[in-house]
């Protein structure tokens, strides 16, 4: 669904993998194993235009689960991972289940575009995606070129923060040793570490420090997430959308919490940290 | 970009660390009526002469009704200058969740007393607390989009909510066009849009997907130039997806008139309706 803009200097966009007839999008199927990546999943077998910048938006299918997606670019069976371990937590009986991503990423007119995702439940959950690209973002700025996530991803969780006392910063906890690469902007999403029947809304502050151990230097301070009772994923609502940062190579990242909140089982918060190149 | 050690970092200026939360903000007293101003954020903590962007976030309210929230900037008269009015933060009840905005506006921010950031809320209730969180970005980012920020569909008299949005009775169909401008102020850059429930705080359908259209032009000639913006709605606790709001690039000449239209898989009525705020960057 191609759209030419009428001003110069305008933006066109594209649309790839809506399902009109069900107000849904590309049926995306995990595998049959915890956090195991399904097959990939084409959503166009060539873009019409360059993007800058895109919106990926998601549905749940199925049952309450933390999923990861990746977005993929290349051939079939050649796919490269152009935006890592995206997550998402799907519920479709009392919760609502979507979200929307805006990535600021590059991806060149004519390429294939693919999705792939995993669950943590061991079954072949499914969710459905679609995706919006335009040929300029909101900045005058291009598109990186790639989105990594800097923590580990072996599984469909983020890297867990315990505050344990009330109101009073944790000690860091490391995302990552050793950044492999140069970093331009940095992400970061908070979510509430699988636990949907928080007791009591719980209010948090984060930092994420850049540095050795012991002498972190704050890049984001304080910045705020909440846990509500009852609560679905919170990572679509909060944390820090992409902005320009740079991360040099071989910086070790870490991040902590505090909380308003110190009874177990509530408190706890998943980070997962992102790097665009 | 970030030099180490540098005030270049994303500092939250309205945290309250005694409380792990935010600033709090009270509507203070009428219906419908916006409350007294609250500093949520002192010049005087910032070591920059402005900002390049706001990340602007809104929690821990209680009831189940919308809030609109104006964000000003104050000199030491004071005298206000709001550069985001209405900004919708709408959540249910107990279930109280977080929403996020990034405002591509650039202000400057020269020390207490001259240019500070205040922020006002009303709602249906006569006294309702939230808190705010303002994080000044200093990294770079350029939206060059001309720092204005307009509002449309807010209804802020007679209500405290957006315009509401009915994807009509058939399911998978998109509605007519509803108007939220006749004339567009500015010529618009990007697009952030906010959703909320309308006063359905109760939906006793399935959970369901509804899309948006945003689009300008004439009443029958309409350019999309937003397609199927998402959302969805759960049934017991009626929460709305993507409170992430950032805006998306559009190009919109001043002067034309803006629209937005509705689909839902689902055509239940009370189920199906949403509220809808746009906020238009651009100069």
């Amino acid at each position: 669904m191609p759209h030419l803009p009428s001003l110069s200097g305008g933006c066109a966009y594209e649309q790839i993998g809506f399902t009109a007839g069900t107000t849904t999008g590309t049926t995306l199927t995990t595998a049959a194993s915890a956090d195991t990546y399904g097959s990939w999943s084409q959503l166009s077998s060539a873009i019409a235009y360059t993007w800058e910048y895109l919106t990926l938006h998601l549905f749940a299918n199925n049952s309450q689960q933390r999923y990861t997606v990746d977005i993929g670019i290349g051939a079939a069976s050649s796919e490269w991972v152009l935006a890592q371990n995206l997550p998402f937590y799907g519920e479709q009986t009392t919760y609502a289940a979507g979200s929307n991503w805006h990535l600021p990423l590059h991806v060149p007119k004519g390429s294939r575009v693919s999705m792939r995702a995993r669950s943590g439940s061991g079954s072949a959950d499914t969710l459905a995606a679609y995706i919006t690209g335009y040929t300029r973002g909101p900045t005058e700025a291009p598109g990186y070129a790639r989105m990594k996530a800097l923590q580990s991803t072996t599984t469909c969780f983020g890297v867990s923060v315990d505050p344990t006392a009330q109101n009073s910063k944790t000690s860091w906890v490391q995302v990552n040793s050793s950044t492999s690469e140069l970093y331009r902007a940095l992400m970061v999403l908070p979510g509430n570490m699988g636990d949907i029947d928080k007791t009591t809304t719980v209010t948090q502050l984060f930092d994420i420090g850049l540095g050795g151990a012991g002498s972190e230097t704050m890049i984001v301070q304080e910045l705020p997430l909440q846990h509500s009772s009852l609560g679905i994923e919170h990572a679509s609502n909060q944390g820090l959308p992409c902005v320009p940062m740079l991360i040099p190579p071989s910086s070790r990242l870490a991040v902590r919490v505090q909380s308003n909140l110190a009874t177990a089982s509530d408190r706890t918060t998943d980070f997962y940290v992102y790097g665009f190149q | 970009m970030f030099i180490p050690g540098s005030t270049n970092r994303i500092r939250n200026l309205s945290a309250t660390t005694a409380s792990s939360s935010g600033t709090s903000i009270n509507n203070g007293g009428s219906s419908h009526t916006k409350g007294s101003w609250t500093k949520v954020l002192d010049g005087a903590t910032l070591g920059e002469a402005q900002c390049d962007a706001l990340l602007v976030s809104f929690g821990k309210k209680l009831n189940a009704q919308s809030m609109l929230v104006d964000l000003a900037m104050s000199n030491a008269t004071p005298e206000y200058y709001i550069f985001a009015a209405d900004m919708l933060y709408a959540r249910g009840s107990a279930n109280s969740d977080m929403c996020t905005y990034l405002l591509p506006v650039r202000l400057p921010i020269v020390g207490s007393g001259s240019n500070d950031i205040y922020a006002r809320c009303q709602q249906v209730s006569t006294s309702q607390t939230m808190n705010v969180h303002v994080s000044p970005i200093f990294t770079g980012i350029d939206f060059g989009s001309g720092g204005r920020c307009v509002t449309l569909g807010a209804i802020s008299s007679s209500a405290s909510s957006g315009t509401s949005v009915d994807p009509g009775g058939t399911a998978n169909t998109k509605s007519s066009y509803v108007e939220f401008s006749s004339s567009v102020a500015i010529d618009v850059r990007a697009i952030a849009i906010a959703v909320g429930p309308s006063t359905d705080f109760n939906r006793t359908g399935t959970p369901i997907n509804i899309v948006l259209d945003v689009a300008y032009g004439s009443a029958g000639s309409e350019c999309i130039v937003i397609p199927n913006h998402m959302t969805s709605f759960g049934t017991t606790h009626d929460f709305m997806t993507n409170q992430m709001i950032v805006p998306v690039p559009v190009s919109i000449p001043r002067g034309s008139r803006i629209a937005v239209r509705s689909m839902s898989n689902n055509n239940v009525v009370g189920d199906r309706s949403i509220e809808v705020i746009l906020y238009c960057f651009g100069s």
